[in-house]
């Protein structure tokens, strides 16, 4: 027995009394993993996450090589960053230089960020709740560079709630937007007219958004300024081949580490605590809010205008681009088949994506 | 060309008359006394164990909890339940949704005027 003794030391020196967090935590790696392969929700990052939650919490194991991705890239925000090149680089602005007057909805989708912030400030102090509030800017990147620079104690639980409502979003929007909406705002049409973009607006529209969020939310300049970097990149003309490298290769590689990395944040001792279930329903209010902020500004809208908007549009203000835009297209289609909702709910969703980043740089600056 | 730098210049200008009108607001004037600027007059420790800080203006403003001394700090994580700081917070979320509409308010104006600007090239 003496000569395996060495292949049974670890086995040997688990504590039950307090390893057996970890295997609950196996269970939660278990379960994203599922949630990912089995159900098709967000698998670029909850894979990673969920295998990543499973190699941390290995009693007497020490996966160094995550934590130095983790201080490589997640400590210090690069990650978010350059994963937002990618991002911008995917964004089509077309719709929403079309139609500018869409934007106005991702602000309002924004709402759910603020009313999470108070009610999450009966619980944590001012920089966790905003760090918690953040999860409503259904924008991963976003949420992880706001929880790093406010230096949350909460990041881990913070990240895979912001993930996972990102891909609860079919599930949780729906039953909003109806019981905000009669059947007849849901079966309002929209006339969509393809104005002309030219490619000069295309090109001074993310200089210009980096300009103007920049002076009054400096602390964003970071998140707007990659991300209009690479929507630029884009919409140049003369840099194809660094578009369709942002696009796939860079996005996907940084995915890859960003997911893994995350779950350093997942170690037992630090994910299973009562502030974590706290943390995931906040996580899911800011959500619903968001929703319900953006579908009642847009009803509030309709008193006042002749040619309705179909309130639903407003529910894609919020940054989960582009599965929010489709939801709200095929709610539409769903009451009314020739209704085509599409143009104006991706724009829209967009805007939600430059919204967000904006709550986000405005919650730093009230409390940076 | 001319057109353009017409636009831009305008776009520069709007952009820093609002900066100057919103630096303006929050700066002192000049023959505004020193001794209005806010500050903290005491302090004490409430039934509830929270530091509040009692400011110059009237008002008191809740710290959060307090440790006693020789209390084992539980990390940095902070948790307690102060159903009073949701309507104090109430302040941030009125400022925050002005300041998003704003921001996008601009970015609207600015897509309109660029739109206006070239969608004669566009045409063409």
């Amino acid at each position: 027995m003496g000569i395996f003794e060495p292949l049974f030391r670890n086995l040997a020196n688990i504590d039950w009394s307090t390893d057996w967090k970890m295997f609950v935590m196996w269970i939660i790696g278990g379960l994203l993993i599922f949630l990912a392969i089995k159900k098709e929700m967000e698998p670029t990052l909850l894979l990673p996450m969920g295998l990543g939650a499973i190699l941390v919490n290995i009693p007497g194991a020490h996966v160094g090589a995550l934590e130095t991705l983790y201080g490589a890239g997640i400590a210090n925000e690069l990650f978010p960053l350059i994963l937002f090149i990618g991002i911008g680089a995917m964004i089509d602005f077309g719709p929403v230089l079309s139609n500018p007057k869409l934007m106005i909805f991702g602000a309002a989708a924004q709402f759910g960020i603020f009313f999470t912030f108070c009610l999450a400030s009966m619980f944590f102090d001012l920089k966790d709740a905003a760090s918690i509030a953040i999860i409503g800017a259904a924008d991963g990147p976003t949420a992880i560079s706001v929880a790093q620079k406010l230096n949350s104690a909460y990041t881990g639980a913070i990240m895979v709630a912001a993930y996972s409502y990102m891909a609860l979003v079919p599930i949780i929007q729906p039953p909003v937007i109806k019981a905000l909406t009669t059947k007849k705002e849901r079966m309002i049409r929209m006339d969509y007219k393809a104005a002309n973009v030219s490619k000069t607006t295309r090109i001074l529209f993310p200089i210009v958004i980096t300009a103007v969020t920049g002076l009054f939310a400096p602390s964003a300049i970071e998140l707007v300024g990659f991300l209009m970097f690479g929507n630029l990149i884009r919409e140049c003309g003369v840099l194809d081949s660094l578009s369709e490298t942002a696009q796939k290769v860079l996005a996907n590689l940084v995915t890859i580490f960003l997911g893994i990395s995350i779950a350093t944040q997942m170690r037992a001792e630090q994910f299973l605590a009562p502030e974590t279930l706290l943390i995931l329903g906040l996580g899911l209010f800011a959500f619903i809010f968001d929703t319900a902020g953006g579908v009642l500004f847009a009803k509030f809208l309709n008193l006042f205008l002749k040619k309705k908007i179909n309130p639903m549009i407003g529910a894609a203000g919020i940054s989960a681009f582009p599965m929010s835009g489709r939801i709200v297209h095929a709610l539409g289609r769903k009451e009314d088949p020739n209704n085509f909702l599409l143009m104006h709910s991706i724009g829209v969703n967009v805007s939600g994506q430059i919204a967000s980043v904006i709550a986000g740089g405005l919650i730093l600056n009230f409390f940076l | 060309m001319k057109k353009l730098i017409a636009i831009l210049l305008m776009l520069t200008l709007m952009t820093c008359l609002f900066t100057c009108l919103v630096s303006a607001s929050a700066a002192p004037t000049e023959n505004e006394d020193q001794a209005e600027e806010v500050t903290i007059v005491s302090t004490y420790i409430n039934d509830d164990g929270e530091l509040i800080l009692v400011m110059s203006d009237g008002t008191e403003r809740n710290a959060g909890a307090t440790q006693e001394i020789g209390q084992e700090s539980d990390g940095e994580k902070t948790f307690f339940f102060t159903p009073g700081n949701f309507v104090s917070n109430l302040y941030y979320m009125g400022v925050g949704m002005v300041g998003i509409f704003l921001v996008i308010g601009i970015i609207v104006l600015a897509t309109v005027l660029l739109n206006r600007a070239f969608s004669g090239k566009a045409k063409e």
